[in-house]
């Protein structure tokens, strides 16, 4: 008894410091390690931090000799040099261990002097000038970037005593860590200044876009209910609540056995906003034609006049759908609404018609100024052109334009080019990319 | 391309088809070239591609005729016998399925997107009702087009703080398919949140400044603002 005793002690006590040596050499291992980590973790936010400000300092000295210049050749190579740095710029403080709120402003600074710089450039090369609103918002940009840059070199001066940047960063259960209040005060220089006008990447006017599609006639929670009961008759329907984003709508779920679906109907005009579910297709019955017809039926019984499929692609059991209103032959493209159909049941379980909302509208300008074969002299040579037809294309940013849609082949790779119907010119260039999830236009 | 342009290519492909059987017959000639491109754009398939799929269906006995790259009558009835036996839809045309159970990948693009982006949603919101992971896909691709965030899905998803699932690891959790599909709705454009660039969880939120946020709806245990 007793000398089990002792065994049993002397036993634990190898055991405890067994384990007490294995623990240590561990935990010296991993403090060593974590002394490397966090040296390599500085040099890297450091390395972030310097070429922040070096591009911050560029961008100040090509905007000050932007405000000087006069040639047209010299300021697309100053506005193209905004460019390549402010998005450089964005880069380096997107991987600065920063909370949001702190480098909020400094953000968007950067990204609209980026978007305004491009299209101030693209203007230059379709021949025009800096107008002189323009030259005043290049002015008022460079005192804010030099404000800017004055901050960013004081902290400079700070990295380079012993402060480290990974010591000062944030715990994420806590609020504002040290850093992110050496960064506020960049914030605060930048502030004044003024909304940018330019209709491009990041312009505000881009993000707070005009709802064309829908008149201010709004229709009530219970009738957009009768309206969703009466579009699809087979599901039990029931109200959700309400979003009030971009667009306000009545939110409905909706069940057939198993499967839930979530649908939004606009309060202005009270129509199908989106549908979607999860539903997890079977084995396919239903072809890639069938799913086009289903959902071009879908749409004209919803009300959509003239939608025709006009791109299709199959993916995991699902069809998705392009619909566009097809009108004297012309293609209408911004008034897209995509649908997703499952080819097992040919059920409808995706729709979204964000698009139709805000740009549908009767349009008159149908007919082209530049005749087809003018057109055709905007393509390369060796392009086998395979099928010709008009369309009304979104602009990159605002607005739309009548084009020549060329599909075309050259090299074994299927080019969609859009070539303005009232210039002649080339404006946008869609590639056909096969994927695993079915072929993309990019 | 188009299902309607699929159709006419077709139809224009039978009858070329057709018109060079004759032109051989009568002329004893045919262009190569010319058939080429008619059906890269056709099948969307390259030659080498075409000799790959032939040499694969002759190797399982699909299909006895010559591995030439040719994607004609005795290719495509071959493929229709592989699609039937397998399960597949029979339409004789090797799209990403097909192309899958014959053992190839025809893609030519990366999807590192979609799949960061499958991650994040599952990371973030499995267990959430479906629409309400299209709506985190959604909030991440909002962020991207905003001027005050990053401007790449991976600038974005792993800007320091922005995503708790980031900062504790769980990004790195292998994403179902359900995500997946949440993903790839929300690359096409699906968003049940029209705008939002922001949501928590009003059970766990800790931040007091997002509670000042306008909320644009709720989905599921998340709140969507702006």
């Amino acid at each position: 008894m007793k000398k089990g005793a002792i065994i049993g002690i002397t036993l634990a006590c190898v055991l405890v410091a067994g384990v007490i040596t294995f623990t240590g050499v561990q935990w010296g291992l991993t403090a060593n390690q974590l002394g490397s980590y966090k040296m390599q973790l500085e040099y890297v936010y450091e390395r972030n931090f310097y070429e922040l400000a070096d591009n911050i300092n560029n961008i100040e000295s090509n905007l000050s000799k932007l405000s000087v210049s006069t040639d047209k050749s010299v300021q697309e190579k100053y506005l193209a040099n905004i460019v390549a740095l402010s998005n450089s710029a964005q880069d380096n403080l997107a991987t600065l261990p920063i909370d949001h709120n702190a480098i909020n402003d400094t953000t968007t600074f950067i990204n609209q002097l980026s978007g305004f710089a491009l299209v101030l450039q693209q203007s230059i090369a379709d021949g025009e000038e800096i107008s002189l609103d323009d030259m005043d918002q290049i002015e008022s940009l460079h005192e804010s970037s030099q404000n800017i840059k004055y901050e960013l070199n004081r902290l400079s001066v700070l990295l380079s005593t012993d402060y480290s940047i990974v010591d000062n960063i944030k715990d994420p259960n806590v609020g504002q860590s040290d850093f992110d209040s050496q960064f506020s005060g960049l914030t605060n220089n930048i502030t004044e200044y003024p909304q940018l006008i330019y209709d491009g990447p990041f312009s505000d006017s881009v993000t707070n876009k005009e709802i064309k599609g829908l008149s201010e006639n709004e229709i009530n929670a219970e009738e957009a209910l009768n309206r969703m009961k009466e579009w699809f008759p087979d599901y039990e329907i029931t109200a959700s609540g309400e979003t009030n984003g971009e667009f306000e709508t009545y939110n409905f779920t909706m069940t057939n056995g198993n499967d839930t679906y979530y649908a939004q109907v606009t309060k202005r005009d009270g129509i199908l906003l989106q549908l979607n579910s999860g539903y997890n297709a079977g084995e396919s019955t239903k072809s890639e034609e069938e799913c086009i017809t289903i959902a071009e039926t879908f749409a004209t019984n919803l009300g959509f006049r003239d939608m025709k499929g006009v791109w299709s692609t199959a993916s995991n059991g699902f069809v998705y759908v392009n619909l566009t209103p097809v009108v004297n032959d012309v293609v209408i493209y911004p008034d897209m609404i995509k649908v997703k159909i499952a080819q097992d049941t040919g059920a409808i379980i995706g729709w979204e018609a964000r698009s139709w909302a805000y740009n549908h509208t009767e349009r008159n300008n149908y007919s082209a100024t530049v005749n087809e074969i003018t057109a055709r002299q905007a393509l390369t040579v060796d392009m086998d052109v395979r099928t010709v037809r008009l369309a009304i294309i979104p602009n990159d940013y605002v607005g739309e334009s009548l084009a020549y849609e060329f599909m075309c082949v050259s090299n074994g790779a299927t080019y969609y080019i859009y070539v303005n119907a009232e210039t002649g010119k080339q404006i946008n260039i869609l590639k056909v990319v096969e994927t695993d999830d079915g072929n993309l236009l990019m | 391309m188009s299902e309607k342009g699929i159709k006419i290519l077709k139809s224009l492909g039978m009858f070329l088809c057709l018109a060079a059987i004759v032109a051989v017959g009568i002329v004893g000639i045919y262009n190569p070239l010319t058939y080429n491109v008619e059906q890269v754009i056709e099948t969307g398939l390259t030659t080498s591609q075409i000799k790959t799929i032939q040499q694969k269906l002759k190797n399982w006995g699909y299909y006895t005729g010559n591995v030439d790259g040719i994607y004609g009558s005795q290719t495509r009835a071959a493929v229709r016998w592989f699609q039937q036996n397998n399960g597949l839809s029979v339409d004789g045309i090797v799209g990403s399925q097909t192309a899958a159970a014959l053992g190839m990948n025809l893609s030519s693009q990366s999807s590192n997107d979609l799949y960061l982006l499958a991650k994040c949603i599952y990371a973030e919101a499995r267990g959430e009702p479906y629409v309400g992971q299209v709506a985190i896909g959604a909030v991440i691709l909002n962020r991207v087009e905003s001027s005050s965030f990053p401007n790449t899905i991976y600038g974005v998803i792993y800007q320091p703080y922005a995503f708790t699932c980031v900062n504790d690891g769980q990004i790195n959790l292998e994403p179902d398919q359900t995500a997946y599909n949440a993903a790839r709705d929300a690359l096409n454009g699906w968003d049940p949140t029209y705008g939002a660039i922001y949501y928590y969880n009003p059970d766990t939120a800790t931040s007091s400044w997002i509670w000042s946020r306008e909320i644009v709806v709720t989905i599921g245990r998340h709140n969507f603002a702006r």
